[in-house]
């Protein structure tokens, strides 16, 4: 047992009743506890210090064990006469005790033992309406958590007070605090502040608005407490699924809620009784009371002392003798006056006492006051004797508890309807049994009609079949299922699912199970059950759905248990052929599979047996008959119980992929991919997808390197076959019209002169003036016509007047213009040659960079790699596109390393650049393309930017996927950046994309080595 | 000295390519009556057709290249033909945008587009047929 000594709560009730124990017992010193839960309260206490208080600890289980019981007790050397006497609630609990304490021995009459019973029911009222409180409060809250918990408590200030936890997930903006009106719209008919003004909650149904969402709540009302308490539930519409209702099939089985609320309406009807017959023997107990009052009054020994009035009258109505008592209010009260007496009803009755010389007892009340008096005759001295007592007091008290009763009535009352009202409004159908299957409740949800609703008070379901004129045989099995519940003793749930009149799907979870009273008898049978079609369809529709938005593109077939299809999208109908209605109820196996390796078959049975995930590459059939490879993944699916109902297959086609990958194999026949085949097939796999991804890098990349070859390839054919040219002039004439000497000399000049490539047709004229002026002013012995065609010869030859020596040389040969002829053709020969060289060198340098990507071993081999030479390699196999076309600012520190896979960076980097260059294509501005680096003292990072077009930020997600292209019909494979995704992965690096209108950039960030 | 008439112009940022233009001209054409000029800067080139046709000079044709800095062939075509529409334009690359060239056709702006590498004889046969008309009329 516990004990709390200090008085917590504070229940103005108890004291005045203790006050008024004290008052009939003339006891100075009482206590008041109540026990609740085997824990003792002081909830009241009088002329008792807290020592003597705390010693009440040892004797109060005592009377707990006993009943009433007395003890002398010692405390700080006092000795106290102790009196212990219990409260028991109906059931006989001892529910408070009244502890009495005195210095002299404790014995009370019989009277005040009456009394004090009197006060103990008046005690264990208090104690009830407090605990009717307490429950009504928690009953409240349970019944609104039933409801969905979709509830908002309002305070008079129209603030939120409490939000129920369904409105918190379904409406974040609902805030404890604030103004109810901020965040919702009430529609129509419903004025808050009237509302609150008349505390009326008419059992209307209302609609209010969420602000923000625009989802719409159906509500009703109720004034608690001066707060308002709204139940809501949502207007179901297409946007609003189960998620965001955060609720699973199990909140319907929250009977024990509705059974608390069944039991607690027995009881309080109950209470409602028993308080109508205390209320009555209350008043019977006044005139018993009153005849106490008499008695008191005629004990009374010592009328000075007596605290009531006491006079004594004359057989001629004079004042003999008033005690000090009565000098406060009596005489007034009577108009006593000069021992005469004016009031003319006490004066009448005084009278008829002398008349009879009797005694009788009466009430009077003057100015507020009431007085019960006993007025005696007493015979042997011819005086009347009034023994009057102030009982004011006693009777506010006793009216007091009539107008709490009166109230604890009204209470229970309304917390009758408050219930109904709930029952009433719950979206389930509610009926409640006797033990012999008939009806006791039943709620409009489950039968609407009123007047049916009452007939079926006291009667069955074969009644109603009877009333309904229909077949028994729902009667018949529901009654075989009460009968199991009656004796199971437990609950039952179960799901009916039919069509309706309409044809309409209803879905409707069940539940019938007892209630039992206090003795843990079965006492009713409470059946519910709510209509769940809309949650189950949602529920059904929101899987499918979620999924499907997934995988728009992809071929999706839903799937029973048994591997039947259900449903079908769009892209699967699309892709086979096959019409939905051709689809459904067909297992895919019959027609769509057409895959014949046993192993992927043995796989995917294996993985429908066990209910696992599985994916699988497997062969397909169109309704055309044409095969096409997919990769299939096959989900299991399972309801909110965990119970498996079916599989969802999601396919997407790979032939594409297929025959590549068939390709590759058919030109790979050597002996180590053979043997890597054999060995194993988790490598192949990979192996296969890096040698796509660099296939496609290659083949991109061979565009540009053609280019790059054709070119010097171009110049080197062109310059070989003018070498061959003049070769042939050489050697068909001008060669035999030179000296050995002559030719020496050429070829000599030749090889040590740089040859200009070309030169201007307008040039090469002035020169050549300019140099037959020369030849005129120092060469005048040259024939005439000879000098326009020898100058021309001359520059044409590069040859300038002040070579005096050569051109002396070549116009002392018999043959000038001979000689001119095979120097120039010399020339000529020297000068291809070395674009051949040159041409030559170019080509070469193409294919070592390109050879760079293609080399294995440097591939498998990780090792210290210069970002600067590595980007710039791949930047020179990107020149024929980014020279004279895009300006590019290059600015990678050469003193960056990374250790890592040099091709495979190669593959970053060529498809970053080759991308800046493809999005800027079509670009009219001035195409600007950025390489450079930033270095902190842990990382390195790379930056590629181009000015291209932005990347809208809906796809930035999309595009590091493997076959996400926008080039849809251009040069994209789709591999692009999932091979930068790879190669980043491979090197624990980071990517980040960031695209504006002014430009795009990815960013490669490496962590720096140690 | 022949009084001069006739002017060709070719125009490519490869110096390589004009020393074989050069080479293989000088065999086609006949060039004491024939100016051939060369230039790597299509602006030079730009500003030289208009001094030589001031000078009622006959420029028989422009060869370009498409991939050039500053501006494509396509973009010199455009800036020649919306000044001197008559002037016969040919093309010689190996790496031009093929829609730029279709649109260049489409507008009747482009002669004769010859593939980097060419082919002397294909060179020869657009060229002579060019000056046959214009040096016969």
């Amino acid at each position: 047992m516990k004990f709390t000594h200090d008085i917590i709560e504070v229940n103005e009730d108890f004291d005045e009743i203790v006050e008024l124990i004290s008052e009939a017992c003339f006891s100075e010193n009482i206590v008041l506890h109540i026990l609740e839960d085997h824990q003792f309260s002081l909830v009241s206490s009088i002329g008792v210090s807290d020592h003597l208080n705390s010693g009440l600890s040892s004797l109060l289980p005592q009377v707990v064990d006993k009943g009433e019981f007395q003890s002398v007790i010692n405390v700080d050397g006092n000795q106290y006469q102790y009196l212990g006497i219990p409260i028991r609630n109906k059931n006989q609990k001892i529910v408070g005790i009244i502890s009495l304490l005195g210095q002299n021995k404790l014995s009370l009459n019989s009277n005040q033992k009456k009394t004090i019973r009197v006060f103990s029911k008046s005690i264990l009222f208090v104690i009830e309406k407090e605990l009717l409180h307490k429950n009504k409060r928690v009953c409240l809250n349970q019944m609104l958590e039933i409801n969905n918990g979709f509830y908002i408590k309002v305070g008079f200030d129209y603030r939120i007070n409490d939000i129920g936890p369904n409105f918190k997930t379904s409406m974040p903006s609902l805030q404890i605090g604030d103004r109810i009106t901020d965040t919702i719209s009430f529609e129509q008919n419903f004025n808050i502040k009237e509302k609150f003004d008349h505390g009326d909650s008419n059992n209307q149904i209302y609609f209010f608005t969420d602000n923000e969402d625009k989802q719409r709540y159906k509500f009703s009302f109720l004034i608690f407490e001066s707060d308002m308490i709204i139940s809501a539930s949502p207007v179901i519409n297409a946007k609003y699924t189960l998620r965001n209702y955060n609720l699973v099939l199990n909140d319907f089985s929250k009977h024990d809620y509705i059974a608390e609320y069944m039991f607690l309406q027995q009881t309080s009807a109950k209470s409602l009784n028993e308080a109508r017959v205390i209320s009555d023997n209350l008043v019977k107990k006044n005139i018993e009371l009153s005849k106490a009052q008499k008695e008191i009054g005629e004990l009374s020994k010592f009328p000075s002392e007596n605290p009531n009035p006491i006079l004594r009258f004359s057989n001629r109505f004079k004042l003999v003798y008033s005690n000090p008592a009565s000098e406060s209010c009596f005489l007034k009260d009577f108009k006593i006056k000069d021992n005469e007496i004016f009031d003319e009803k006490l004066k009448t009755k005084i009278g008829d006492i002398i008349k009879t010389k009797s005694t009788e007892s009466i009430f009077e009340s003057r100015n507020g006051r009431h007085y019960s008096l006993t007025i005696a005759y007493v015979d042997e001295f011819e005086y009347v004797n009034i023994y009057g007592s102030d009982i004011t007091t006693f009777i506010t008290k006793v009216n007091q508890n009539e107008e709490m009763l009166i109230r604890i009535k009204d209470e229970m009352q309304e917390q009758k309807e408050f219930y109904e009202f709930i029952l009433n409004n719950l979206p389930a159908d509610i009926a409640v049994f006797d033990t012999k299957h008939n009806y006791v409740f039943i709620n409009p949800k489950g039968i609407a009609n009123k007047k049916i609703r009452d007939f079926m008070i006291g009667k069955n379901d074969f009644d109603y079949a009877k009333l309904k004129n229909i077949p028994d045989d729902r009667a018949k099995q529901r009654r075989k299922l009460f009968n199991s519940v009656l004796k199971k003793k437990t609950f039952v749930t179960w799901q009916d699912e039919f069509i309706d009149k309409r044809g309409k799907r209803e879905v409707v979870q069940r539940s019938i199970g007892p209630l039992f009273d206090e003795k843990g008898m079965v006492k009713y049978l409470i059946g519910y059950g709510a209509d769940i079609t809309k949650r189950v369809e949602a529920e059904e529709e929101n899987i499918k759905l979620s999924l499907v938005a997934k995988n728009t593109n992809n071929g999706v077939l839903m799937l029973d248990t048994e591997m039947v299809i259900t449903w079908a999208n769009q892209a699967m109908i699309d892709r086979s052929g096959y019409t939905l209605e051709e689809m459904l109820g067909k297992n895919p196996r019959e027609f769509i599979i057409s895959e014949t390796n046993s192993d992927v078959l043995k796989k995917l049975k294996e993985a429908i047996k066990l209910k696992q995930n599985i994916e699988v590459e497997m062969l397909h059939q169109d309704k055309s008959g044409a095969n096409y490879y997919v990769a299939l993944n096959l989900q299991p699916l399972f309801n909110s119980d965990n119970i498996h109902n079916g599989f969802m297959m999601v396919e997407f086609d790979i032939t594409d992929r297929k025959e590549n990958e068939n390709t590759i194999q058919d030109l790979n026949v050597n002996l180590e991919r053979l043997v890597q085949e054999k060995t194993a097939k988790n490598i192949e796999l990979s192996n296969s997808l890096r040698d796509q991804e660099k296939m496609v890098t290659i083949g991109e990349l061979a565009a540009g390197v053609a280019h790059d070859l054709n070119t010097p390839l171009g110049a080197i054919k062109s310059g070989i076959s003018n070498i061959k040219y003049t070769l042939e002039n050489i050697f068909k004439e001008n060669i035999r019209y030179c000296s050995f000497e002559e030719i020496q000399f050429a070829l000599n000049y030749a090889e040590n002169n740089t040859f200009g490539l070309y030169m201007g047709g307008m040039q090469s004229r002035k020169e050549s003036l300019a140099f037959e002026n020369y030849l005129n002013d120092n060469y005048s012995d040259l024939i005439d016509e000879d000098v326009t065609e020898t100058a021309m010869m001359f520059v044409k030859n590069r040859i300038g007047s002040e070579e005096n020596d050569i051109v002396k040389y070549i116009l002392k040969s018999k043959s000038t213009k001979h000689l001119l002829q095979i120097l120039y053709d010399f020339q000529i020969i020297f000068s291809f040659v070395n674009t051949v060289e040159s041409s030559g060198d170019k080509a070469s340098l193409v294919v070592q960079d390109l050879r760079s990507f293609i080399r294995e071993k440097r591939n498998t081999k990780k090792g210290k790699v210069n970002l600067h030479d590595n980007i710039k390699t791949v930047l020179n196999i990107f020149n024929h596109n980014i020279k004279n076309n895009i300006e590019l600012d290059f600015n990678v520190n050469k003193s960056l390393n990374v250790m890592g896979y040099d091709v495979r960076l190669f593959q970053l980097w060529s498809n970053l650049i080759k991308n800046a260059i493809e999005c800027m294509v079509e670009m009219t501005e001035v195409k600007k393309m950025s390489v450079y680096s930033i270095a902190s003292s842990k990382t390195i990072s790379i930056i590629v930017e181009n000015n291209g077009p932005i990347i809208p930020s809906s796809q930035i997600d999309k595009i590091f996927e493997k076959f996400y292209t926008t080039k849809a019909h251009r040069s994209g494979s789709g591999l692009g950046l999932s091979i930068v995704k790879n190669v980043i992965e491979l090197h624990k690096a980071q990517v980040s994309v960031d695209s504006s209108k002014e430009r795009t950039r990815f960013k490669i960030t490496f962590k720096k080595e140690k | 000295m022949k009084e001069l008439r006739y002017a060709v112009i070719c125009v490519d940022d490869d110096p390589m390519i004009l020393q074989v233009l050069a080479f293989q001209l000088d065999k086609i054409l006949d060039n004491k009556s024939i100016l051939v000029e060369f230039y790597t800067n299509p602006n030079e080139a730009l500003s030289d057709i208009d001094t030589l046709i001031d000078e009622e000079i006959d420029v028989i044709f422009v060869l370009v290249d498409y991939q050039m800095p500053e501006m494509t062939g396509a973009e010199l075509i455009r800036k020649i033909k919306s000044k001197h529409k008559d002037l016969n334009c040919l093309m010689l690359s190996g790496q031009a945008n093929s829609t730029q060239i279709s649109e260049l056709e489409k507008d009747k702006l482009l002669e004769k587009f010859i593939e980097k590498p060419w082919d002397e004889d294909e060179l020869r046969d657009a060229i002579s047929k060019l000056i046959a008309t214009k040096t016969l009329s």
